[in-house]
């Protein structure tokens, strides 16, 4: 009767947000810093709260400086972030963990390239949701070759 | 001045070897050693604690932001490589 | 008539004046990220090597030499000729000079390209940024023919086209600056500011090592480090970068 259509919404809704909760623990699960560009964009990652400094031409691969600025979104705190280079023989440039998350987070180093790519940064947030920010290198070389 | 934000600069002296260079004449691989782990503290707290891989370049830099706070402030480094090489570095951060 | 030779002795002076002023050191080939790392004390992978060398003159050289400082001048006059007992000389550049100078107190071998001598090159050639760089042969007769005969080789070299791409040191370094290759932009190769840490070396090297890389890049058979004529080229670049001030250690790509 009146009552039944309403457990019945009720138990969907419940049923989805039970799925929902499955869900996200699997993608947490997921080794990103193993996964190429094409599986990197295929995660729909929010891309927001993350701004990255890369020189858009870099003379050399051995030593590009790289910087991050991270913003969780209101309320959240940033537990970890991983620099990802997909196109490197070993992508996980760097794993960052931060024991007293924070809201915000900055920091430089000097990164390799092993050819021209897209590099990542994602930053896994204290809800257990994720939030990135991708920039283009192109790396030159040197001309010559340098048997020393 | 105490609560002022400042950067910090820690410049790490290691060949960060990735395992996939020639060595001489060009025959043998030149065997893999980076540092793997590093830990900067301000004080007590930790303010960087980071694994690395091969794609941090040699003699990696870090460069992290630090609130000063109000006594003293010791910005100390520990870093370890994967041939279980440590080291450590301590500077006194002082404020005018 | 006398007047006439005074007016060409001014112009020629004038020229060569104008010349040696428009010499530019390779640090104006560096794109701006790098000039600036270069001038980045905390930044610079340089300063290990620096920080490095301070330590040990602390403790080995300081007894000897004194301050750093001191020997500033001697530092941009390298290679310099020695001359043992039989007559035979040889050039000595300041890699090999600190070499001699920790052989006195270690059995151990070393190399232009150790670290220990890496980084006392380092600190010394920071201790003398500024100086002019000054080349003059020994005094003795037969010592400073040898030397000259040194430099005459070093010239010959300099012109003459070597290696499966065929291309003499002059071809590039004096008739192609500023072209770009790839990533590099050709100077004219005077030698101011060595050692250097160069990016694709990842480490700081000696000019020793930058001049077997010249070799390499023209794909010709490169000679062993120390050899002769690598350090009979560092005396004759040494001699047409005369007057240029030093820059000190130095970044590259």
């Amino acid at each position: 009767m009146m009552k039944e259509p309403l457990l019945k919404r009720t138990f969907l809704k419940q049923m989805t947000v039970l799925i929902g909760a499955m869900l996200s623990p699997c993608l947490m699960a997921i080794e990103t810093s193993s996964l190429s560009e094409k599986q990197l964009k295929a995660l729909n990652l929010k891309q927001e709260g993350v701004v990255l400094d890369l020189p858009p031409l870099a003379d050399t691969g051995n030593s590009i400086p790289f910087s991050i600025q991270i913003q969780a979104p209101r309320q959240q705190l940033i537990q970890s972030f991983e620099i990802i280079a997909p196109e490197n023989p070993n992508p996980l440039v760097l794993k960052v963990t931060l024991p007293n998350p924070k809201s915000n987070y900055r920091m430089a180093t000097r990164i390799r390239l092993a050819m021209s790519q897209n590099v990542w940064v994602i930053a896994q947030l204290s809800d257990g949701s994720k939030i990135s920010g991708v920039i283009p290198s192109v790396v030159t070389l040197n001309a010559c070759f340098d048997a020393t | 001045m105490v609560g002022q934000q400042v950067e910090v600069k820690v410049l790490i002296g290691h060949p960060m070897e990735t395992g996939y260079r020639l060595g001489d004449g060009g025959n043998e691989r030149i065997p893999k050693n980076i540092i793997d782990k590093v830990t900067i503290r301000l004080n007590q707290e930790i303010i960087l604690q980071a694994e690395l891989g091969t794609g941090i370049a040699a003699n990696p830099l870090f460069s992290v932001f630090v609130t000063v706070p109000s006594g003293a402030a010791m910005i100390s480094v520990d870093w370890e490589d994967d041939q279980g090489v440590k080291g450590r570095a301590e500077k006194l951060l002082v404020s005018t | 008539m006398k007047r006439r030779l005074v007016i060409i002795g001014l112009i020629l002076f004038l020229v060569s004046s104008i010349a040696h002023s428009q010499r530019l050191s390779g640090n104006a080939f560096l794109p701006p990220e790098l000039m600036s790392l270069g001038k980045d004390e905390a930044a610079n992978p340089l300063s290990l090597w620096n920080d490095q060398g301070h330590t040990i003159w602390e403790a080995k050289c300081q007894e000897c030499h004194g301050k750093m400082s001191s020997l500033a001048i001697a530092v941009v006059q390298f290679p310099k000729w020695i001359s043992n007992s039989t007559s035979q000389g040889r050039l000595l550049n300041l890699e090999d000079q600190i070499g001699v100078c920790l052989s006195r107190t270690s059995t151990q071998k070393w190399s232009t390209e150790s670290n220990e001598v890496l980084a006392l090159s380092t600190a010394l050639s920071d201790a003398a940024k500024g100086q002019k760089i000054r080349i003059e042969g020994p005094t003795a007769a037969i010592e400073h023919q040898a030397w000259q005969e040194q430099m005459n080789l070093a010239a010959k070299i300099y012109v003459t086209r070597q290696g499966r791409l065929n291309l003499a040191c002059t071809q590039c370094h004096d008739q192609k600056i500023g072209i770009q290759l790839r990533s590099d932009v050709i100077s004219p190769a005077f030698v101011t500011g060595f050692p250097i840490y160069r990016q694709s070396w990842q480490t700081a090297g000696s000019i020793d090592r930058r001049l077997r890389a010249c070799y390499s890049g023209v794909q010709a058979l490169v000679p062993p480090s120390g050899s002769p004529e690598l350090r009979a080229l560092e005396l004759f670049l040494k001699k047409r970068s005369e007057g240029m001030p030093w820059d000190g250690p130095s970044i590259r790509r």
